[in-house]
Order: structure tokens, then C-alpha cells, then sequence
């Protein structure tokens, strides 16, 4: 099992140039990535593109901008597959779209991830299930389905404002509800 | 965008940074947020906090193994070369770095030693096989009528043990060349006529093996030296 020690060193021997450190690296985290970049974009052109992206930036230079010890590797790694994903998906669709998204995989039943502390899994989930559907749904598809404001306050047919309004107090309530 | 006509703030930064982290500002509150993740360090700590309190909803996407072709792709740009896996699944690319330097030098050397006497023909590719501590260096230059002339310069086997040399071209599997002599330093090895043609742009390699070789036909033991073969 690979864990996230494992990853932070790989991290850091990428930023060194070291180029079987750069294959390890892949080896053991493209999948996770692969899957987030699936799930946000739904496209698999367009995820294998975002893919290729992000391990070129990490190769150049990208893996030095990591800051040991300072936050899961795992959580940067998925950062940057989400937010790259994120700015390909409105390049592809800059207009607000009103598609449901899909239900999130169960993670029980996905291939073996990497490890991450089970408690901090439930936690964030937990967390969400303590908001109102409504809200915690509005995370989730900020999230993952790369919904602005706009988007959100069509999608759950409420003026802007009031959409601002519930998510930041949701985020609010999720901080909380994360720092117990 | 309407954002800036959004309700002034009953909240703090940290509540900005969260919507940043979150992706959902447009406009004008997006880049006003984005200038100020770059400039003011304690925004910028509180959206990294909230880019992985935000990363465990990732854990609920199941894992996807892309294409099997992509890392290939990836590396060819990343490395600039297209020299395929087999080398660096053994760990050995690094070796090879120094091995344009090496040749220069060995050009000199093989045209003024032991290689080149009066009447013998000259050598039209050469390779040096250096270990990454320097522990062992081996160099091999080939003559046109199929002779691999091998000098082992520094090092040699392990008690019970030999040397074996491997030719390794593009993709293919490492071809074995045969077991260097370990009561002489220098070798001629004729190399069998359908593998001359993958001497250009090739590899050869060093590996320890148990006496009398391989008994796979592909390296059992660690590769201890490798280098690039250069064409004179």
C-alpha cells in the first residue's frame, strides 16, 4: 500500500528531476486522478488531456511548489487534478448548464484507494449529511460539477443572493462541524 | 457577472476563501479573491486549508487507471526523448546521462590504444558502460565486419559470479550478447549478423549473473553499468 509519506517523497523527488521518482508517482496516484478528472469533466478525451496537463506541470516545476509536511499530498494532488479539471470544463462549457449530476460513486465499492485516514473520509461526509440536502448538494456540485454562483442559483431556482447567502453559511457550519 | 451587487459581508475572509477554494466567484469577486490568495499570505493559508478540507470529497470518486498508452506519451514530452520503458523499469536512464561525454573520450582512447592496431579496421560505434559509483566502466567499440571489441577498464565480477553484456534496442527486450571473460580484460565478441543492425541508437548493458549467465535468457541479477551507443 502506498501511503501518503510515500507520496510526499515522491513529490519531492520529482521536483528534483528524478524520473523513476516521476513514474512512481503516476503509478500510484494517476488513477486517483484520472477518476476525479472523469468524474468533474465526463468527458475521456478531454479528462486524458487534463491528465497529460497536470503530470507535465508537476515534471516541470510544478512538484516544487509542494511544501512538505504542510497538507496531505494526497489532498494537493487532488486539488490541482480538481481545479485543472475544473478550468477545462469551462473552457468546454462556459454557459451555465442545468444538467443533474450523476450521483457520487459509493467509495466502498471503488477499486482500493490510497490511503487516507478513514476518519477524515467520514468526517467530511458526516459533515455534509448534518446540512439540509439542498445545501449539501450545492457543495458537492460546486465541488465537483464546477458550479459557480449563477449556476447554483439556477439550478436550485433561488435568487443569487440567497444562494450566496445558504452556501456560505453552509460552509460555515461545515468548518465547524470539521474542526469537532 | 453581478457578484460586487452580492450582500456586503456578514462574514469574514474566511468565509471568502472558502467560496474561492470552491470555485463558485465570478467576475469581479473572483479576481479580486485570486489576487489576494496571491499577495496576502494569511488568505492564501486559509484556502489551502479549505483546497483540503474540500479534497476528502474526492475520496468518493472511484479510482479510474487511464489509457495504458498516456504515461508514454507523458513521458516522451516530459523527457524529451523517446526511448521506451524497459531502460527506466530498471532504473538505469540516470546511468546513461553522462554517456555523450563518455564517448568523446572513448573516441580518443580507442583510436590510440589497444583497439586500433596497424590493419584492423576502425571502429564505427563505440560505448562506454559506467556504474553509477563509478565501480565499474567498460567500454566497447565495433568494427564493421561484426567484431564488439570489450575492455573492462575498472572492476569486475563478483566472487562467483560473471559479468554479462545485453544489447538493448528501442522497446525490444535486452538481447544477450554473451558473458565477459573473467581472466582477461579485454573481449571479441562477434556479434550474431541479425542483431547488427540494432547496434545504431542502441544501449548495452552489464549485468551480474551467476556463472555461466543468465538462465533466462533476460537479466536475472542487477544491471551495474550501462551506456549509450554512439555512432563515430
Amino acid at each position: 500500500m502506498t501511503t501518503p509519506d510515500d507520496i510526499e517523497h515522491m513529490i519531492l523527488r520529482v521536483g528534483m528531476g528524478d524520473r523513476k521518482a516521476f513514474e512512481a508517482l503516476y503509478s500510484a496516484t494517476s488513477a486517483k486522478l484520472f477518476g476525479i478528472m472523469l468524474r468533474v469533466l465526463k468527458d475521456r478525451a478531454a479528462a486524458e488531456e487534463v491528465l497529460q496537463d497536470v503530470y507535465l506541470r508537476l515534471w516541470q516545476g510544478g512538484a516544487q511548489t509542494y511544501s512538505a509536511g504542510k497538507a496531505s499530498p494526497i489532498s494537493w494532488l487532488a486539488t490541482i487534478a480538481r481545479n485543472r479539471s475544473i478550468d477545462k470544463l469551462r473552457q468546454i462549457r462556459p454557459s451555465t448548464t442545468l444538467d443533474d449530476a450523476p450521483e457520487l460513486a459509493d467509495p466502498a465499492k471503488g477499486p482500493e484507494a490510497l490511503a487516507i485516514a478513514a476518519s477524515e473520509r467520514a468526517q467530511i461526509f458526516a459533515c455534509l449529511d448534518e446540512l439540509d440536502p439542498d445545501r449539501s448538494a450545492a457543495v458537492q456540485g460546486a465541488y465537483l460539477d464546477g458550479d459557480t454562483y449563477a449556476d447554483l442559483a439556477a439550478r436550485f431556482d433561488v435568487p443569487l443572493n440567497t444562494m450566496r447567502t445558504w452556501l456560505r453559511r453552509s460552509l460555515m457550519r461545515l468548518k465547524d462541524c470539521l474542526s469537532r | 457577472m453581478t457578484d460586487d451587487s452580492l450582500t456586503p459581508d456578514e462574514f469574514g475572509d474566511d468565509v471568502l476563501a472558502a467560496e474561492y477554494a470552491l470555485g463558485v466567484l465570478t467576475g469581479q469577486t473572483h479576481a479580486d479573491a485570486a489576487a489576494r490568495a496571491r499577495t496576502d499570505p494569511a488568505f492564501a493559508v486559509e484556502v489551502n486549508a479549505w483546497q483540503d478540507r474540500l479534497a476528502a470529497l474526492t475520496e468518493a470518486v472511484a479510482p479510474v487507471a487511464p489509457p495504458r498508452g498516456l504515461f508514454k506519451r507523458i513521458r516522451r514530452e516530459a523527457f524529451g526523448e523517446a526511448r521506451g520503458g524497459f531502460l527506466r523499469q530498471l532504473g538505469i536512464i540516470p546511468a546513461i546521462m553522462g554517456a555523450t561525454a563518455a564517448a568523446v573520450v572513448l573516441y580518443a582512447t580507442v583510436q590510440l590504444g589497444v583497439f586500433t592496431q596497424p590493419g584492423e579496421p576502425t571502429p564505427t560505434l563505440v560505448a562506454q558502460m559506467v556504474a553509477e559509483d563509478n565501480t565499474l566502466v567498460v567500454a566497447a567499440a565495433y568494427t564493421d565486419d561484426g567484431s564488439l571489441f570489450v575492455e573492462r577498464r575498472v572492476g569486475a565480477s563478483a566472487p562467483g559470479r560473471v559479468l554479462e553484456l545485453w544489447l538493448i534496442s528501442g522497446e525490444d527486450a535486452p538481447v544477450s550478447l554473451g558473458v565477459l571473460a573473467q581472466d582477461q580484460v579485454l573481449d571479441q565478441i562477434t556479434v550474431p549478423e541479425g542483431l547488427r543492425d540494432r547496434l545504431t541508437g542502441g544501449v548495452l548493458a552489464i549485468s551480474d549473473e551467476p556463472q555461466g549467465g543468465s538462465p533466462t535468457g533476460a537479466p536475472t541479477g542487477a544491471v551495474l553499468a550501462v551506456g549509450e551507443i554512439m555512432t563515430l
